[in-house]
């Protein structure tokens, strides 16, 4: 057996080996490579910056740990700039573990001095996923009663002046896509498409941003941020270089090794191949 | 009669109270279909706790069976009851629950989705073939994607990250309307035939 | 009417007409051609393999549920588990359906139990026939993986609504050399299934499965008379799009009706 044939027929673990390598190595000492900022990031960053202080803000984190490596960074950067923006914001999740990411998040809320219930709110897991999102957006008291601390929502101060959907200066889910309840598409149709005085700001994982795009086109949704890239950028953006900045090098590793086997891939085909009609002949 | 025809008007009545609600100004058909909606966590709930049942049972058969990987059945089991305990008895903010989520289940979650990432490299350097013409294509604009989506990208070409967004932008757009558009209405179709009673087997009964 | 929805209810009304129409000549005897769908044709290629192999089939539907995520799809792979589980139960393969979500596992169970009370052995059918793993997509996903590797799954059948999940679960199957059938609404996942399966379903071809099996009038009707409101939104398209070059927003301003 050639040495192309043997490349042909590699073991899958091999390639885990080296790619393994490929992505620590930039972890551990990061290169640093330059990112330039597109303008689909720019379009959310402006959205963001149209708020007025005091804006209300309905921040849904619709991900589960499997999703949090490429979302947490996007809601981390988004919740820099609503701080800075002096934003309200009520957090929500259509999946049972995202109370925790959310709690998690809003401790920069905390850490900047902000008051929970006045600032912040934390009003946890929502069941039902579509359904439940037209619920709330009709009438929040219709699908959260209490906060996650069991407060009720009539005596939070910051609920006072929030009945419905039209109540918020801005939606934006975080979203992991089908693995959680509340799909990004959920959000399109019960929310951008309702209340379209309302602007809807979607968080997605990179493989999801191609569906999601026709959206954004149409001009139903006013920003798209798909994956870790656009958080980079946004940090870039809010010129607060943070953990999506540092695992970019880690990513440009990763692209560059699956490049480099599949470029291998072929050169090893294309040789045996020529072989193989040969011996067929 | 009750196990066939109650659940079709059942499906009727709410169907149609909805489709009136997104297209007319009825107040009426919107506190119906208001208050329906909030059910819908409480049905959720309780789909959860069925799915949930299944689970306990096919594992408890699996170690009172001692059938192979049974110590894993015993693992799940064992999970489950710690972790709903204190989910129940201390609540979502105890320093316990706090620490088996950030543990075990982010850490857990995190390694199954960073699988993903070597699962992405055996299967392309096994599938991605300059085969055809549409195969180098895709192969083509694959890399491109790839290079342009991250920073080395930019020291290849500067104009990498904007010939990535317009593959993006336009044919992938281009591509995803098309299968939305038909997805879209194959959905209204399937819909239809729920709402009138041609499609049952969700109830349990053949075509 | 509510302004911004008065086109889209003229348009929803002019493809349900056009569905209902086809299902009453389908019925009336309108026998439509159907392309072949080489995808639903290995189905039973798969469950004959494994047969042939003296191992298992694995069907999972994926993450979705019947209220929520992905509904439609999931009620088309409903029709698709019944297929499977009949010929499974027929050839006395060993046979497991996964579920993400606690109704589809409820409904699964259904289809199952009748599939085997069909062929003739409703012995056969025990609680692990049909498991409910988790809601979690990964844990979902690593149960799945276990369940090929472990007990022998020689063919694999993935037709639904899958997410991120999708990957882990295919590259699992070929690894455990599995033949793999796979197929699934969310258009952005398919490239995963088409790098690691042996067969797969794009798209809406996966809401055409029930019509492509059974030759149920309804189903077979109804297809066609989604063909029409496709032509319908292409004409739409090309129209919209040309007037559009010419500055004519005629098109775009009745659709916002």
């Amino acid at each position: 057996m050639s040495f192309f044939e043997k490349l042909l027929k590699l073991d899958a673990r091999f390639i885990y080996l080296i790619m393994l390598i490929g992505i620590a190595i930039p972890l551990i000492k990061p290169i640093g490579l330059p990112l330039q900022v597109v303008d689909t990031t720019r379009q959310a960053f402006q959205e963001v910056e149209k708020l007025d202080p005091g804006a209300k803000v309905l921040m849904s984190f619709d991900y589960s740990p499997g999703g949090a490596a490429e979302l947490d960074p996007i809601s981390a950067a988004m919740l820099t700039h609503f701080l800075r923006k002096d934003a309200k914001i009520y957090a929500v999740t259509s999946v049972p573990e995202g109370t925790m990411f959310a709690e998690q998040n809003l401790k920069a809320y905390e850490a900047a001095g902000k008051a929970y219930g006045t600032d912040y709110v934390n009003l946890g897991y929502f069941a039902g996923g579509e359904s439940a999102v037209a619920a709330l957006s009709e009438d929040f008291r219709s699908v959260f009663k209490t906060d996650i601390e069991g407060t009720p929502v009539d005596q939070i101060p910051m609920m006072k002046d929030v009945h419905d959907m039209n109540d918020m200066d801005m939606v934006v889910s975080v979203n992991v896509g089908p693995g959680g309840a509340a799909t990004a598409q959920v959000w399109v149709r019960q929310v951008a498409v309702v209340y379209t005085k309302v602007p809807v700001v979607l968080g997605v994982t990179a493989v999801m941003t191609p569906n999601i795009m026709p959206y954004l086109q149409s001009g139903q949704i006013k920003g798209l941020l798909g994956g870790l890239r656009p958080a980079a950028e946004y940090e870039i953006l809010l010129d607060a270089r943070g953990n999506a900045v540092a695992m970019m090098d880690a990513q440009s590793a990763a692209h560059i090794t699956i490049l480099g086997f599949i470029i291998l891939g072929n050169i090893a085909y294309f040789v045996v191949k020529p072989k193989n009609k040969l011996k067929t002949n | 009669m009750l196990k066939n025809v109650l659940p079709l008007l059942v499906t009727f009545f709410i169907g149609a109270i909805m489709i009136i609600e997104f297209f007319f100004v009825a107040p009426w058909a919107s506190d119906i279909s208001g208050l329906i909606r909030s059910w819908t966590p409480i049905i959720t709930a309780f789909t959860i706790i069925v799915g949930t049942c299944n689970l306990l049972m096919v594992h408890w058969r699996s170690v009172s069976r001692k059938v192979p990987g049974w110590f894993k059945s015993v693992l799940l089991l064992v999970a489950f009851a710690v972790t709903v305990v204190i989910g129940l008895t201390a609540g979502q903010k105890a320093p316990a629950y706090v620490f088996i989520f950030e543990n075990i289940l982010n850490a857990t979650g995190a390694t199954m989705f960073a699988l993903t990432a070597f699962y992405i490299g055996s299967s392309g350097f096994r599938a991605f073939r300059a085969m055809n013409l549409h195969a180098t294509i895709l192969l083509l604009s694959g890399a491109v994607l790839m290079l342009g989506r991250v920073p080395i990208g930019e020291y290849v070409s500067s104009a990498m990250p904007n010939i990535a967004q317009w593959i993006m932008d336009v044919p992938n757009v281009a591509g995803q309307r098309g299968i939305m558009i038909a997805m879209g209405i194959g959905f209204v179709s399937q819909c239809l035939r729920i709402l009138l009673g041609y499609n049952r087997r969700h109830l349990g009964a053949a075509e | 009417m509510i302004e911004g929805r008065i086109f889209l209810f003229f348009v929803g009304i002019f493809i349900c007409g056009a569905i209902l129409l086809q299902i009453k000549k389908a019925r009336s005897g309108a026998k439509p051609e159907f392309r072949s769908i080489p995808a639903l044709d290995a189905i039973d290629e798969a469950i004959g393999r494994a047969v042939e192999m003296g191992g298992g089939v694995h069907y999972t539907p994926g993450v979705g549920n019947l209220t929520t995520r992905g509904a439609p799809t999931m009620f088309a792979t409903m029709d698709i588990l019944a297929h499977i589980s009949e010929k499974a139960a027929g050839l006395n393969v060993d046979f497991v359906a996964t579920t993400g979500s606690g109704d589809v596992q409820t409904v699964s169970e259904e289809i199952v139990r009748n599939s085997y009370a069909k062929a003739g052995r409703p012995e056969a059918y025990h609680v692990d026939r049909v498991r409910y793993l988790s809601t979690d997509q990964w844990a979902y996903a690593s149960e799945i993986a276990d369940i090929i590797r472990t007990e022998n799954m020689q063919a694999n059948l993935m037709i639904g609504y899958f997410a991120a999940e999708a990957l882990v679960i295919a590259e699992s199957g070929q690894q455990a050399g599995a033949i793999q059938v796979a197929g699934t609404t969310n258009a952005y996942q398919l490239p995963f299934f088409v790098a690691a399966c042996d067969y797969v379903l794009i798209g809406e071809e996966v809401l055409a499965a029930s019509a492509y099996f059974s030759d149920d009038p309804v189903a077979v009707g109804s297809l066609v008379g989604e063909d029409h409101g496709k032509l319908l939104c292409l004409a739409l398209l090309v129209i919209g799009a040309i007037l559009k070059t010419f500055g004519t927003d005629f098109i775009n301003n009745l659709i916002a009706k």
